[in-house]
C-alpha cells in the first residue's frame, strides 16, 4: 500500500485549475487500421470525475477531470460539441475519460446507453473503442453497450504488463493479469474485442529489464487482445514518475528501445495488431533519443503502427543506436540509476 | 557468510584484500558482473530475468533484487525490500551454499550478514558528497570488515582513488565503457569531448596509435570501442597507481591532490575528515612514508589530530619552571638541525631548568620529548613565512589548550613572525605573559643573546638531569603509546637508557626493557618490557589456548582492546604463552575478522 500513500501524498499537492464544463478534455483526429485500410481515428477524452483508482504512479490524467461530478447533460454537451468537431466520412470512434467509460460513477448507464445509441445512428461511426479497467467489464454492462451499438466494440484495457509484480511494484494499478484475461474472456462471449495498452520503462525498471518486461508481455497479451498499443513512458505533472524525473531517478524509455519491442512483438506475434504513439516523443519529458535522430524514429514507429510493417525500421541508423545499445546492457549493473540522459 | 576474503594492507579506510575465489583476485579490483564467468554474478532483478548460475562455489551470487534509485522514498525503498525478502521463489537461495551479496540502498539501507555488499543506485552518488560519504560509512560501519564492498556505475579515473579511500574493494568500468560511446575521453584530471581534442596524453594502444582527428573520422561502432578500451584502461592504469599508494602508505597525499579535479571529491575529502572516528579506528599509528601537508585539508589528517589529542591527554610534561617555545625546523628532528643545535647552544647549561615545547604547522606543538616520535619527525609542509588563519587558529588553538593544561612559572618564545603572532594572542586569550627573545631572526647573534639572557640565573629552580631527560624519553612514548601512567610502569626507578640518541635503549639491572625505534619514534618491548606492562589495562590482546609462532592471526583472538590501531605495540596473553608485538589490524578489527594477521608476534614466552 506505500505506493498508494505516496501517490496520494503527491495528488494531494497539485493544485488543479478548472477547465470549463460542457467541453471534452480534448479531441482529436489520428490514425489507425480497421480491416487492414487506414482510417481516421477520432478520438474524444471526457471530462468525467475522473479515476475512481487513480492510485498508478505515472498517471496524470486525473487532472484533466471534473472537480464536480458531470450530469447526464453536462456530458452530452461534450459529447455534442465533440461530435461537431468531426470532419470525415468515415472514422473510427475512440473515447477515453481519464478513468472508465464503464464505470457509472464516472459515466451513468443513462448516458453512455445515449452515447452509444447516437454512435449507433451515426453513419460515419465504423466502430467504437472505449477505454476502461477491467473491473468494469462485466456480461451487464457490455450487455447495456451491445444492446444499443451494433457495430464494431472494442473495450480497451491499461494492462500495462504481464508482469504482476512490475504492475503492483512499479506501476500500482491495483488489478492482476488474471483480472485482466477474464474481463478479456467476458468480452469476446459478448463479441467484444480487446486492446491492451501496456507501458514501456515505468519506473525503477532498467532500460534492458523494460524491454524484456515488453517483449514478454506483447507475447503473453497477444492471445487476448487483437490489438496491443504501447505507450512509451512519458512525464505527467504532478505523478510519482514526475517527481522521480526532477530528482533524476528517471528517464523516459528511448526511442530505439520502442524500435526494438515492436520488431521482436510484430515478428513472434503477426496477427496482433502492435502499435504504438510516441507522445512527447523527443523532448527530456517523453521518450528520446539523442536529440539528432528522435524526429525520424518518433515518425517511423507513427508508420510502423499504420502499415504493422517493421521494415520502416531497417534503414534506420543513428550513431546514438550504438550507446542505447551499451545502456541497455550495462543499465541493469547500477542498480537503480540510469546511465545516461 | 564464509570465509572467503582477507584485508593484507590497511591505510586508513583504504585495503588491499584477497578474495580466495578460483585462482584469487587481489583488491581493489575492477569486475564485470554482466559475464556470467566472473566472480561476481549477478543473478538480475526481480522484476526482469533472473538466474542463479548452477556452478556457485567458486562465485560470489548477487542474489535477485529490486533496486531503486538514489531518491526513491523511504516507504518505497522499504516496500520493495520487504517484498524481495517475502519473495517464496527467493527461499531456496538459503540453500545455495554459495556465498552472496546483497544490493543496498544508499539511504535507507537494510544489512542482514552478507559476503558482499553492492551499493545501489551508486551513480548518483556523483556530486553528492554528502550521501556518497554517509552511505559507504553506514555500510562500513555496520557490517564486519570482512565484508567487500562494490561500488557500482561510479568510478572514472579521476574519481577512483577517492572511492578507495573511502573503502570500496570493487568497482567496475561501466562508466568509462559508456563514456566511450559518448565520445568522452576519460583521464585522471577529467573528461574531454573528443572533438576538442589535439592530442592523447596516454601511452595505451588506442591513443599510441591515432590522433584525435583521426579516431574522430571512424565510423562510430569502431571509434567507440576504441574510446572504451582507452577509457578502460585508464581506469586499471589508475587503480594500479592508487594500489602502490595503498602499500606505500601515501594515498591520503594522493587523494589529497586527485580530489582537486572536481569539487564534490574535494567536498568528500573534507566531509570524510569529519568523520574523524570512522577514519582514525582505521588509521595505522605510523607509516613509513613522509606526510606531507600540502594542503589545507592536511591539517585536519587523523595523524595531526591524533598527536595533539595525545599531547593532550597523554602526555605528561617534566616538573620544571620555564617553558621555552621554539620554532620548528625542516630538518627532523628539530634537535638535530642548526638552528636547534643553535638554541641549544644558548641555553647552555640552563637547558636542565628548561622545558622545551616546538610551535609548528601543521602539528600544533611537540613536546621535545616527543620529537621522534611519528609523525612529529616525518612531515614536510611548504614554508613561506605566510600562515593562513586555519593554519594559525589550529595551531594557536593547540598551544592555548596545552597551557591551560600545563602551568609554568616562566614562558620563554623564542619565535618570530607568525609563530610570534600566534603566541601573542595565546597570551591575549589566556592571560599568561611570554617573554619574547627575538629581535631580528631567531637565529640573529642578538636573538640567541636574548635567549641566553632570559634562561640566565635559573639554576635556583627545579632541574632535569641529562639521565633524567633520556629516562622521560621513553617515558612519554610509553605514555604516548600505551596510555597516561604506562609510562611510569614501563621505566623502573633503577631504569637506565643506553645507546647514542636516537637509538635509545631502556635497560633495568642489565635486562633490556624497550628500544626506540629512531625510524617512527616509537617503542618496541622486549618480552621484559612487556612484562612489567602487563597488568596495564591498554593495548593488550587475548588469545586462546594455543600457542603461536610468528603470527597470530585474528580467529586466534579472544579479546583486543578496541583502542588498538594497524602498528600499535601491544601485549600478548594468552593461557600458554606470554608475548609482545606489533597489531597488524585495529583491535575493533581483530575481534570480528574472521582471516587475516591480526598481531606481528616479536617476542614470546612460555607460560603456566
Amino acid at each position: 500500500m506505500s505506493l498508494t500513500t505516496v501517490v496520494r501524498e503527491i495528488r494531494g499537492r497539485q493544485k488543479v485549475s478548472s477547465s470549463p464544463t460542457g467541453r471534452p478534455t480534448a479531441v482529436w483526429t489520428g490514425k489507425d487500421v480497421l480491416d487492414l485500410e487506414e482510417i481516421p481515428a477520432f478520438t474524444i477524452i471526457f471530462q468525467t470525475s475522473g479515476c475512481r483508482w487513480n492510485n498508478c504512479t505515472m498517471c496524470g490524467y486525473v487532472y484533466d477531470s471534473a472537480q464536480t461530478p458531470q450530469s447526464h447533460d453536462d456530458l452530452m454537451k461534450q459529447f455534442e460539441y465533440a461530435m461537431s468537431q468531426c470532419r470525415d466520412d468515415e472514422i473510427i470512434v475512440k473515447i477515453f475519460t481519464s478513468g472508465s467509460f464503464l464505470d457509472d460513477s464516472e459515466i451513468s448507464s443513462k448516458t453512455r446507453i445515449e452515447m452509444l445509441t447516437r454512435l449507433d445512428a451515426d453513419e460515419r461511426v465504423k466502430k467504437v473503442i472505449a477505454e476502461t479497467r477491467p473491473e468494469y467489464v462485466t456480461p451487464d454492462k457490455l450487455s447495456e453497450c451491445t444492446t444499443v451499438f451494433g457495430k464494431p466494440f472494442e473495450v480497451a484495457m491499461g494492462l500495462e504488463t504481464s508482469s504482476d509484480m512490475i504492475r503492483k511494484d512499479c506501476i500500482n494499478k491495483g488489478f492482476t493479469f488474471s483480472d485482466f484475461t477474464s474481463s478479456s474472456d467476458i468480452a469476446k462471449k459478448k463479441g467484444i474485442s480487446t486492446k491492451a495498452y501496456l507501458l514501456l520503462k515505468p519506473p525503477f525498471l532498467s532500460e534492458g529489464t523494460a524491454i524484456y518486461d515488453m517483449v514478454n508481455s506483447i507475447n503473453e497479451t497477444a492471445p487476448y487482445a487483437g490489438t496491443i498499443s504501447m505507450n512509451l513512458c512519458n512525464i505527467q505533472r504532478g505523478t510519482l514518475v514526475d517527481e522521480m524525473f526532477e530528482r533524476r531517478d528517471y528517464r523516459p524509455p528511448w526511442l530505439w528501445s520502442a524500435v526494438y519491442v515492436l520488431e521482436k512483438g510484430k515478428a513472434s506475434n503477426p496477427d496482433t495488431i502492435i502499435l504504438s504513439d510516441p507522445v512527447g516523443a523527443g523532448s527530456k519529458r517523453g521518450p528520446h533519443n539523442c536529440g539528432k535522430c528522435d524526429k525520424d524514429v518518433a515518425e517511423a514507429i507513427r508508420i510502423f503502427s499504420v502499415t504493422q510493417d517493421t521494415g520502416v525500421f531497417s534503414n534506420l541508423y543513428c550513431e546514438c543506436k550504438e550507446l542505447w545499445e551499451k545502456v541497455v546492457e550495462l543499465e541493469e549493473f547500477a542498480y537503480g540509476s540510469y546511465l545516461v540522459k | 557468510m564464509t570465509n572467503i576474503f582477507e584485508v593484507t594492507h590497511r591505510d586508513a579506510a583504504a585495503r588491499i584484500g584477497k578474495l580466495s575465489l578460483d585462482g584469487g583476485l587481489s583488491t581493489p579490483a575492477i569486475i564485470q558482473p554482466w559475464k556470467k564467468d566472473g566472480f561476481i554474478v549477478d543473478s538480475g532483478s526481480l522484476w526482469g530475468k533472473t538466474a542463479i548460475p548452477e556452478k556457485t562455489q567458486e562465485k560470489i551470487i548477487i542474489l535477485p533484487h529490486k533496486s531503486a534509485p538514489l531518491h526513491t522514498r523511504e516507504e518505497i525503498v522499504k516496500g520493495l525490500a520487504d517484498s524481495v525478502s517475502s519473495d517464496e521463489t527467493l527461499l531456496n537461495t538459503d540453500e545455495l551454499e554459495a556465498h552472496t551479496g546483497l544490493v543496498v540502498h544508499p539511504l535507507y539501507q537494510q544489512l542482514p550478514e552478507s559476503d558482499l555488499y553492492v551499493l545501489g543506485a551508486a551513480k548518483q552518488l556523483e556530486n553528492n558528497p554528502r550521501a556518497f560519504v554517509d552511505s559507504i560509512i553506514n555500510i562500513r560501519e555496520n557490517t564486519k570488515s570482512g565484508s567487500i564492498l562494490y561500488v557500482p556505475s561510479l568510478s572514472k579515473p579521476e574519481n577512483l582513488a577517492m572511492i578507495v579511500y573511502i573503502g570500496a574493494d570493487l568497482v567496475d568500468d561501466t562508466l568509462p565503457v559508456i563514456k566511450g560511446y559518448q565520445d568522452i575521453y576519460l583521464t585522471t584530471s577529467g573528461e574531454f569531448h573528443l572533438d576538442r581534442m589535439h592530442e592523447f596524453p596516454c601511452p595505451c594502444d588506442v591513443c599510441s596509435a591515432a590522433v584525435p582527428e583521426k579516431l574522430l573520422k571512424l565510423p562510430k561502432k569502431q571509434r567507440a570501442e576504441l574510446l572504451s578500451r582507452h577509457n578502460s584502461f585508464a581506469l586499471s592504469s589508475e587503480l594500479s597507481a592508487v594500489r602502490e599508494q595503498v602499500r606505500a602508505g601515501s594515498l591520503r597525499e594522493y587523494v589529497e591532490r586527485q580530489c582537486r579535479t572536481r569539487p564534490w571529491l574535494t567536498a568528500v575529502l573534507r566531509l570524510l575528515d569529519s568523520e574523524y572516528s570512522f577514519i582514525e579506528k582505521r588509521t595505522p599509528v605510523f607509516r613509513s612514508a613522509t606526510l606531507y601537508a600540502n594542503t589545507s585539508e592536511s591539517m585536519n589528517r587523523v595523524e595531526i589530530k591524533r598527536f595533539a589529542e595525545r599531547v593532550l591527554e597523554r602526555y605528561t610534561p617534566p616538573d620544571l619552571d620555564t617553558l621555552v617555545l621554539l620554532p620548528c625546523s625542516a630538518k627532523k628532528p628539530y634537535s638535530v638541525s642548526l638552528s636547534h643545535q643553535k638554541f641549544i647552544n644558548a641555553l647552555g647549561k640552563y637547558r636542565k631548568f628548561v622545558h622545551e615545547v616546538i610551535i609548528t604547522s601543521p602539528m600544533g606543538i611537540v613536546p621535545r620529548e616527543l620529537e621522534l616520535m611519528y609523525p612529529a619527525a616525518h612531515y614536510d609542509t611548504p614554508v613561506t613565512g605566510d600562515w593562513d588563519a586555519e593554519e594559525r587558529a589550529w595551531v594557536g588553538g593547540c598551544l592555548k589548550s596545552y597551557l591551560q593544561k600545563n602551568k609554568y612559572t616562566n614562558i620563554i618564545a623564542h619565535v618570530e613572525g607568525a609563530y610570534r603572532e600566534i603566541c601573542e594572542s595565546v597570551e591575549e586569550e589566556t592571560g599568561i605573559g611570554f617573554v619574547y627573545t627575538v629581535d631580528d631572526g631567531v637565529l640573529a647573534r642578538t636573538s640567541l643573546n636574548n635567549l641566553k639572557d632570559a634562561v640566565f640565573g635559573l639554576d635556583n629552580g627545579k632541574k632535569r638531569s641529562g639521565d633524567e631527560t633520556k629516562l622521560d624519553i621513553m617515558r612519554v612514548a610509553a605514555d604516548y603509546q600505551f596510555g597516561k601512567g604506562a609510562g611510569r610502569m614501563l621505566v623502573p626507578g633503577d631504569g637506565i637508557v643506553r645507546a647514542p640518541y636516537p637509538k635509545y635503549q631502556l635497560f633495568s639491572e642489565k635486562k633490556q626493557l624497550a628500544t626506540l625505534i629512531p625510524q617512527y619514534g616509537t617503542l618496541a618491548l622486549t618480552i621484559e618490557g612487556g612484562m612489567m606492562l602487563r597488568d596495564w589495562q591498554g593495548y593488550s590482546v587475548t588469545i586462546g589456548d594455543f600457542i603461536p609462532r610468528s603470527t597470530i592471526l585474528a580467529p586466534g583472538v579472544i579479546e583486543a582492546d578496541p583502542q588498538i590501531r594497524p602498528n600499535d605495540e601491544v601485549i600478548v596473553k594468552g593461557d600458554k604463552i606470554f608475548g609482545v608485538g606489533r597489531a597488524a589490524m585495529s583491535g575493533w578489527e581483530m575481534k570480528e575478522s574472521a582471516r587475516g594477521v591480526a598481531v606481528e608476534l616479536r617476542h614470546s614466552k612460555k607460560i603456566g
